[in-house]
């Protein structure tokens, strides 16, 4: 039985770094369209400075958040901890209760 | 808890596969399956809601008063195996 | 420094640490009140407790010693009445049907639940629809500030409860914060020592769980939810502080809203949601209020909260080696979560927030729409729950 399982067994760490990646980059993307969607605002409008700053840090944490993935990138395919750490299975897990 | 190390090896009766569903599902669903099975029948579920078998499955099945054995198969997916005694 | 960069780039950090929180500790509505009623565990139930607990003590000491005067704290306070009754009934009933709140999709969809990406479509549909629909055509702003004089309760200081409670006192926060915080800390406390003294029953030894250890540090293992809790309680606080000490305006926990920017953001190139559409003549209030995108700012610092507890939540479980793409067997799941995430997004915004907008941060705002919000929740999910164990 274990075995068959063994085969089922996958590693979709790349899809999470994706995701990670994609994160990042809707954020700039965001950012993009915050001056805009603020302009015609009648109500709850922001300040040019409240904007610009929104904007930056908007575009500072997409970068942060495209670095993450790529340093989780390195930690899966040059330094392979995330791959050991996929292989490892245990059986008769006593869980934690 | 010799019966538990014992149900690694058991060929199960019956499977249930809840893969990827969340919260009440897996619970619900393997307490539904277990009431309409015979004492003595060994369930398997497979599931890879980490929370479930952390948890809820655990606090549940001791409730019961049934075995039950847990086997990491993957990240975050496990195979449970249940026996049902009463 | 411009404030406002200052206040976003912190609070984006706080989203990482609760993003961690999220999905290393469980922390999930539906699933501490599904073990309690299935299984009567409250493991999750207890990191639930020991947030609101800490987090609502920490506020009131805030607040009575003035770091955050109470002037400022109340400009942040949301009004309460009716309609956290009624949004809390829909919205518990949503995310019962999904199996996961607000806050517990965020750590699901980000360790790759494709059931609660799903839900989190169905909250930007349910979203769209209340704003355009439900907002003008029942004339929403309207029952909200005129409606039965009982069960609404002015924003502002009138809903501040040490204010109707004790006037102007500064100790008055003070004393809230006691009742309701030890009220949830002890009860907290209590929990677990009870499911200590059962498993320790049952294994015939001494058994204890340590708030914190080494291989959780290190993503190894799953946090404990009390240690959850606690992270909970700092990022909280981390937003209150730091929002006010930028930007001069306090701002509370809240997940619920920044859906809606993201629907102008991803709508943004076709169509302009905060200005052009939206004009019922159904509506006898101004103009101005004709559709709910019209009355919430572009962006508040949660929009940027959400993002990063999305990448912390991912972060964590690629680094606990528990990212998964999961695909549910049974395709129906995904028209379950959609239609659960329509009224959740509706339910939210008729609560005027979520069970962190609205019940959590009313708490810790001391206004009544937690203690409003929190019966019909729990009867939400618990339907949910019966609806599901019926179906399934």
């Amino acid at each position: 039985m274990a075995a068959v399982n063994m085969k089922k067994r996958k590693n979709h760490n790349w899809c999470g770094i994706t995701f990670l990646a994609c994160y990042g980059l809707f954020t700039i993307y965001a950012s993009f369209f915050l001056s805009s969607l603020n302009k015609d605002k009648i109500i709850g409008k922001l300040s040019n400075e409240a904007i610009a700053g929104i904007k930056e840090s908007f575009i500072l944490w997409g970068i942060i958040m495209i670095i993450g993935a790529i340093l989780l990138l390195i930690r899966e395919y040059v330094l392979k901890s995330g791959q050991e750490e996929v292989k490892d299975t245990e059986r008769g897990v006593s869980p934690h209760y | 808890m010799a019966e538990e190390k014992n149900l690694e090896d058991v060929k199960p009766d019956e499977t249930l596969d809840v893969l990827g569903e969340t919260c009440p599902i897996p619970e619900a669903m393997a307490h539904k399956k277990l009431s309409k099975m015979k004492v003595g029948q060994v369930l398997e579920v497979y599931t890879d809601h980490a929370a479930a078998v952390e948890n809820s499955f655990p606090s549940m099945l001791n409730k019961l008063n049934y075995p039950y054995c847990v086997t990491k198969t993957g990240p975050g997916e496990f195979t449970i195996k249940i026996k049902k005694t009463s | 420094m411009n404030p406002y960069f200052l206040e976003y780039t912190i609070i984006g950090i706080a989203g990482l640490i609760f993003g961690a929180a999220l999905e290393r500790g469980r922390m999930c509505f539906v699933l501490a009140t599904n073990n309690m009623f299935m299984a009567r565990d409250t493991k999750i139930l207890e990191g639930i407790l020991w947030a609101f607990g800490i987090s609502i003590l920490a506020f009131g000491i805030i607040e009575s010693l003035g770091i955050v005067p109470i002037q400022a704290a109340v400009e942040g306070v949301f009004p309460s009445g009716w309609y956290d009754l009624v949004g809390a009934l829909l919205f518990g009933f949503g995310i019962g049907l999904c199996g996961a709140c607000m806050s517990g999709l965020i750590f699901r969809a980000g360790s790759g639940f494709t059931q609660n990406w799903m839900q989190l479509f169905g909250i930007l549909v349910g979203t769209i629809f209340f704003a355009f629909f439900i907002f003008p055509l029942t004339n929403f702003l309207y029952w909200i500030l005129h409606t039965i004089p009982w069960l609404t309760i002015k924003p502002g200081l009138s809903d501040y409860i040490p204010h109707q409670w004790f006037g102007d006192a500064v100790w008055g926060p003070f004393v809230v914060a006691l009742i309701f915080g030890v009220f949830f800390l002890g009860l907290g406390l209590y929990l677990t020592k009870r499911r200590f003294a059962k498993i320790s029953k049952e294994r015939g030894e001494n058994y204890k769980e340590p708030v914190i250890t080494w291989d959780m540090l290190k993503f190894k293992e799953a946090y404990s939810p009390r240690l959850g809790g606690l992270l909970f309680a700092v990022v909280a606080i981390i937003v209150f502080l730091v929002s006010y000490f930028t930007v001069h305006k306090a701002a509370y926990m809240g997940v619920t809203t920044p859906y809606g920017s993201f629907d102008a953001y991803i709508l943004a190139p076709f169509i302009n949601l905060f200005t052009t559409v939206g004009h019922y003549k159904a509506s006898f209030l101004p103009k101005v209020s004709s559709n709910w995108f019209q009355i919430v700012p572009v962006a508040i610092p949660m929009t940027l909260l959400v993002i990063t507890t999305f990448a912390g939540a991912t972060a964590t479980a690629i680094l606990g080696g528990e990212f998964k793409w999961r695909v549910p067997k049974r395709k129906i799941m995904f028209l379950q979560n959609f239609i659960g995430g329509i009224l959740t997004g509706v339910g939210a915004r008729i609560a005027l927030g979520c069970n962190i907008g609205t019940l959590w941060s009313g708490f810790l705002m001391f206004s009544w729409a937690g203690v409003l919000f929190l019966p019909t929740l729990v009867l939400g999910m618990y339907l949910a729950l019966k609806f599901q164990q019926a179906i399934w």
